[in-house]
């Protein structure tokens, strides 16, 4: 009977969620503790927080790649303790991770998308299918043939987004995956992280970038396993207390954009990029 | 310590079918107490400069000379000079082996033949120098530290060498704002304090901008620009054209300046660009 997915409900559910290490020597240690969150079919979450402060934990519950030792995560309803829905939930919760070089499996670029699929059983016709769309998304085609290991680190990390793209699923969890990029390779992913946004896939990006935080639609942000902030990244700019506490530090152009403001200059009150700051200067200046 | 490159040229397997020429006939010196900058797209031969920096590679043409000796003297025995250039890895951490951090500090000064007492002194003042308390950390298991609190103590291990010259390379990479900002402040308190040079290869030209006197940029091997950090980072095109970008702040400005403002482009610090920006947008013509 566990094998029926409960009705369909389309969003991710974190309820009363801890997640506990198991320590033979000492007391437990809590990688978190009672998170109750939800991430809805399109959305755009954002994790911030310092090393050590349960965000790949997390992102590890999504999948259920960790299970919850207190509470429950469900999947489009679907409970991640289910083990009957383990490969279900895989299907539709990707992961990224920070080193492309731990994801690549394959000798040549389209056969390492293939290899989830593969192991899938999906017929021939339709893996090539989905590879060649993969490819085309994430702006790798003209590399389908090349081995990974001579491929830039953008590069490869979109090969890795390619392989989680070809299983098509509804929520993709990265989980800091522009960390070891060159400023090169972390525009291009970050291109391709938005084009999938736009896709209508669920997106979850653990960063500790504050540049990247501000592309999302909802920012958490956790603290010793606790959620300390979850709003907007226009809310987020304005909580001055939180910032310094949990070591956050605003991006220099929205900083910039605040002491404007404080000088006299009626800027809007949240703009998150350069172009967007100097194109609505140029244009206040022109009406004065 | 004054370090003088003549005509660097490194080839990566030569005759072989990938051979790969990293860097191709670069001259250039680094001063005694000098902060410079050394940056570059990935593959512009930034780790292969520094590397022959320290005698790590020797050079397929050219050569190094620190205060004048020739790396590649024989007379000179080449530990010698990578006692007097620190180098910091990309991931220094992951070179940690010992089972406290004083073990793991002590083990470069105890090659060195120095006497048990001299090596306790050196490992505690390098913790101290790094910002960590050597009655808290001494004796902890590195691998129970944070990543910012490991690479503390990797750099310590390279500071109980005593070098003249501190080279790292990327060493915030892959650390938490704190971790960051720890780490930046003890470089530059290194460099205040210790008179040491330091040289510090970054893709973060914001960290570049913030710290650095002079900058080096490299362009597949070669000198692209060189010379003080604001006038390396006043000229957006010619910057562009060597592959890097103009730090956030100068970036905005310059975008600005396009659009008919009157403005400075190589200004880093926030308060003072939003000062002269103010200024203009309330007096300057429209």
């Amino acid at each position: 009977m566990s094998q029926i997915i409960p009705a369909m409900t389309p969003k991710i559910v974190l309820e009363g969620v801890s997640y506990c290490y198991p320590d033979p020597s000492a007391s437990p240690v809590y990688a978190l503790s009672s998170l109750t969150l939800e991430v809805e079919a399109g959305d755009f979450l954002c994790i911030l927080g310092p090393n050590g402060s349960g965000k790949s934990t997390l992102g590890r519950l999504f999948n259920a790649l960790l299970l919850p030792t207190e509470g429950s995560v469900q999947v489009d309803g679907m409970d991640t303790r289910n083990n009957a829905f383990l490969w279900k939930i895989r299907t539709r919760v990707g992961m990224v991770f920070q080193n492309p070089d731990n994801q690549i499996v394959g000798t040549i670029v389209e056969e390492d998308i293939a290899f989830g699929l593969e192991n899938l059983g999906i017929p021939p016709i339709e893996i090539r299918a989905r590879v060649d769309w993969a490819m085309e998304k994430v702006g790798i085609s003209s590399y389908a043939k090349h081995p990974p290991n001579l491929l830039s680190g953008g590069q490869k990390q979109r090969v890795a987004i390619a392989g989680v793209l070809a299983m098509k699923p509804s929520y993709i969890v990265l989980d800091e995956p522009t960390s070891l990029l060159d400023p090169k390779g972390r525009e291009e992913v970050l291109g391709t992280i938005q084009e999938l946004h736009g896709e209508g896939i669920a997106l979850i990006l653990i960063t500790h970038r504050m540049e990247e935080a501000m592309l999302a639609s909802r920012l958490l942000v956790l603290e010793k396993g606790e959620a300390a902030f979850l709003g907007s990244p226009a809310q987020l700019v304005e909580e001055d207390e939180l910032l310094r506490h949990a070591h956050l530090e605003l991006p220099p152009a929205i900083r910039l954009a605040q002491l404007l403001r404080g000088g006299g200059i009626p800027l809007p009150p949240f703009l998150s990029r350069p172009e967007e700051l100097t194109r609505t200067l140029c244009a206040l200046k022109r009406s004065t | 310590m004054r370090i003088e490159a003549e005509h660097l040229t490194y080839i990566y397997g030569p005759g072989l079918p990938w051979e790969k020429r990293a860097l191709d006939d670069v001259s250039l010196q680094f001063e005694e107490g000098e902060f410079v900058g050394l940056v570059g797209e990935t593959g512009s031969g930034k780790s292969t400069l520094v590397q022959l920096l320290n005698g790590l590679l020797r050079p397929t043409s050219g050569r190094v000379l620190l205060d004048g000796v020739d790396l590649a003297d024989k007379r000179t025995p080449i530990w010698k000079a990578r006692l007097q250039v620190g180098l910091v890895f990309q991931f220094p951490e992951s070179q940690l082996f010992a089972e406290t951090v004083a073990e793991d500090i002590a083990f470069g000064p105890r090659n060195l033949g120095l006497s048990r007492q001299e090596v306790a002194k050196r490992v505690e003042e390098s913790l101290l120098k790094v910002g960590l308390e050597p009655a808290r950390f001494g004796q902890r298991n590195p691998f129970t530290l944070s990543g910012g609190e490991k690479r503390l103590v990797a750099i310590a291990g390279i500071l109980a060498m005593c070098p003249r010259v501190l080279i790292v390379d990327e060493v915030t990479a892959g650390l938490d704002p704190r971790g960051k900002r720890d780490i930046l402040t003890r470089i530059k308190l290194l460099h205040r304090n210790e008179r040491a040079t330091v040289i510090m290869v970054s893709h973060d030209m914001d960290e570049i901008a913030s710290l650095v006197e002079r900058v080096v940029v490299l362009k597949s091997g070669r000198i692209c620009r060189q010379g003080p950090t604001r006038e390396v980072f006043s000229d957006e095109e010619s910057l562009a054209g060597c592959g890097i970008r103009l730090p956030t702040i100068p970036q905005i400005l310059s975008s600005l300046v396009k659009a008919g403002w009157r403005l400075p482009v190589s200004i880093f610090e926030v308060r003072e660009a939003a000062r002269l920006i103010a200024q203009e947008y309330h007096h300057g013509p429209v």
